[in-house]
């Protein structure tokens, strides 16, 4: 193994993938998305002229827009659309009260497609409030609870990553956020190798190689915490939202921060390879136990929440995976790079002081 | 043959707890008196009525926490490294660490029973399901005792640091406590067993069988030397 | 190896401090559709590889003193 880590091509593949991550994952455009609505509600019974934003939307190139309001299933069409700009557009849109009344108060998502930007969505965008009981006279029966829809769908045909709302931009930091705890997870299991492989043949430099790993999974493990509390003040609206995949990996650090004190306690050599080796293979029993099971019992706000740790096709799309994918290898690739430095630097140490 | 030794390891564990009374009247007295400050804490802010079962069920485990850590770490550090070496050529690794577990186990058990009977009478005993709550102490001591166990023979080996032995413990007990709170709260609120009170005590005694076989794999290492 | 861990909680904690002065800086993060908050992951990534690198080196640095 040690020869490996000292080979250099590996290197340029990890210098090669993480550009590619950087670059790739900074530059690909975001996908067409709604930004704003205004009004976000309105009274029933009356018509309302909603002038909305799109980000990166071509209304007034594409050919064909279409806009709906959605309740449930149903799509319910607006009364007439102007386009003011390429990212700015009204619809007059008109609610009789008579045959929609139980929709009072239930939230209609906003619909568009069109052939340039394909079909988007703003979830919840207008609230529908109780209309004041003065002039409940006008019954339009313009209004149909549902139109054609169905026919037109696009699919949209340039590379983008995914608009989501709260998310935005930092949808990018999937690559750079989630890696860490991927590259965590990696190195910590390739540490606890290094350790049975040592309580079997009882060779320092695998002992060498365990501890420098958990070194390195420490230092994902921090980052990957710090990023992403970083991340979720301004998405989840604080640092530490009580979420068991944070909790999870906070109990992880303070495991092998133990791990650090443990191997500090210890001067004889043998004794601290062989007690600390042993202290490892516990640890990463019981922190896989931990963060197998703990997800189970409470909703997560990450993806894949309240009982799958995998990714859903919602959360990640094809385009997305084509950067996630190889941020993850790239990272931990990175991760084994900096683990060779240390593991090289522990055993010149060692090679000096037993001359 | 393993068991043998194991009974005979045991009961010499016992004796020696029998000769050094102080030992065991310490403990009964940390707990005794930790309930007390509770008690005390609870009792002059006008808290005790209105404690709520989960909060109960906490404070209770925490002192067996507590507690146990202090029983089980001992354990390792009051016996000589020169007896250590002798045990070694007379009997398996395996033989020690099982005696040592039983020993801690019927300790924790111990400890439990006494740590209930002061709460009930001092602060309360809002158990409505009995044979859960049982269940919990069962699994629950036996979560304990094991993980101490060993981590108080891996501190024994680092120059007998008993802050070692909860630094190391306390974040790998987190994972049972979760559980053990919950079944403890689960036997508060009502009298039936629900599915997931099942599920959380299978769960814990995952833990526990994984715990006991981790022990007895590596703890040869640990006394090798 | 005992100075990396130093290192590591102290930056957690500067970066913890700097989450909750999040008043001043929330505009700012908060602009151009969040893209800041991808430049803050990345800049705290880099700052934390920096340190471990920086560790290493000063280690190296005492064996080559050493070894003269």
């Amino acid at each position: 193994m040690i020869e490996i880590l000292k080979k250099t091509w590996w290197k340029y593949v990890t210098v090669l993938i993480l550009l590619y991550v950087l670059i790739g994952g900074l530059l690909v455009p975001l996908a067409p998305g709604i930004a704003s609505i205004y009004p976000i509600n309105f009274a029933s019974d009356t018509a309302v002229e909603f002038t909305f934003t799109g980000y990166n939307t071509h209304f007034q190139d594409a050919k064909d827009l279409q806009i709906w309001f959605k309740n449930g299933t149903e799509f319910y069409c607006a009364d007439k659309t102007e386009t003011i700009t390429n990212e700015k557009a009204k619809v007059t849109f008109s609610f009789p009260f008579r045959n929609t009344q139980k929709l009072i108060g239930t939230n209609f998502d906003l619909v568009i497609n069109d052939n340039q930007d394909g079909t988007i969505h703003l979830g919840d965008a207008v609230t529908v409030l109780p209309h004041q009981p003065a002039d409940s006279t006008t019954d339009s029966s313009a209004l149909k609870p549902s139109c054609e829809h169905a026919a037109s769908i696009t699919k949209l045909s340039h590379f983008t990553f995914p608009y989501r709302e709260i998310l935005y931009q930092s949808i990018r930091n999937t690559f750079y956020h989630v890696p860490m705890w991927f590259a965590m997870m990696l190195i910590l299991i390739f540490s606890t190798v290094y350790s049975i492989r040592y309580l079997n043949k009882g060779n320092i430099e695998d002992d060498i190689i365990a501890s420098q790993a958990v070194n390195v999974a420490l230092m994902f493990g921090a980052l990957g915490l710090t990023t992403g509390m970083f991340w979720a003040t301004y998405t989840w609206g604080k640092p530490w939202p009580n979420d068991p995949k944070l909790n999870g990996a906070a109990v992880g650090v303070i495991i092998y921060l133990a791990y650090i004190v443990l191997r500090g306690s210890l001067t004889d050599e043998i004794k601290r390879a062989k007690i600390s080796a042993v202290y490892n293979v516990f640890a990463i029993v019981i922190f896989t136990l931990f963060i197998f099971i703990i997800p189970r019992l409470t909703d997560s706000l990450h993806p894949g929440n309240g009982g799958n740790p995998a990714f859903s096709k919602y959360d990640m799309d094809s385009h997305l995976r084509l950067f996630f994918y190889p941020a993850v290898i790239g990272w931990c690739m990175l991760g084994f790079w900096v683990l060779s430095i240390g593991v090289r630097i522990k055993l010149l140490e060692l090679k000096k002081s037993s001359k | 043959m393993l068991f043998n030794t194991t009974i005979s390891l045991f009961k010499k564990d016992l004796l020696i707890e029998f000769r050094n009374k102080y030992v065991i009247g310490g403990i009964a007295l940390y707990v005794l008196s930790s309930v007390m400050v509770i008690f005390f804490s609870l009792n002059y802010n006008e808290s005790l009525k209105e404690l709520s079962p989960v909060i109960w069920g906490i404070l209770f485990w925490l002192i067996i926490l507590f507690s146990s850590i202090n029983a089980i770490a001992n354990g390792f550090f009051r016996e000589p490294e020169g007896r250590a070496y002798y045990y070694y050529y007379l009997t398996s690794p395996q033989a020690i660490i099982l005696s040592k577990l039983l020993y801690n186990f019927i300790f924790t058990i111990l400890l439990i029973s006494l740590a209930f009977m002061v709460f009930s009478v001092m602060i309360g005993d809002p158990v409505s399901n009995v044979p859960l709550f049982f269940a919990t102490a069962l699994l629950g001591g036996t979560g304990y005792s094991f993980l101490f166990t060993l981590m108080g023979a891996i501190a024994s080996r680092a120059g007998n640091n008993a802050t070692l032995v909860a630094v190391l413990g306390f974040p790998i007990i987190i994972p049972l406590l979760i559980f053990i709170t919950k079944l403890t709260a689960a036997s508060i609120g009502n009298s039936e067993f629900t599915n997931e009170a099942f599920k959380n005590m299978a769960l814990l005694g995952a833990f526990d069988v994984m715990q006991l076989m981790l022990a007895y794999v590596l703890f040869p290492y640990i006394w090798r030397d | 190896m005992s100075k990396i861990i130093p290192f590591i909680i102290s930056l957690f904690l500067s970066i913890s401090a700097a989450a909750q002065g999040e008043q001043t800086s929330s505009n700012l993060m908060r602009s151009n559709l969040k893209i800041y908050v991808v430049v803050g992951v990345l800049l705290i990534i880099f700052a934390g590889i920096i340190v471990y690198l920086l560790a290493l080196d000063s280690r190296l640095k005492k064996l080559e003193d050493n070894s003269n």
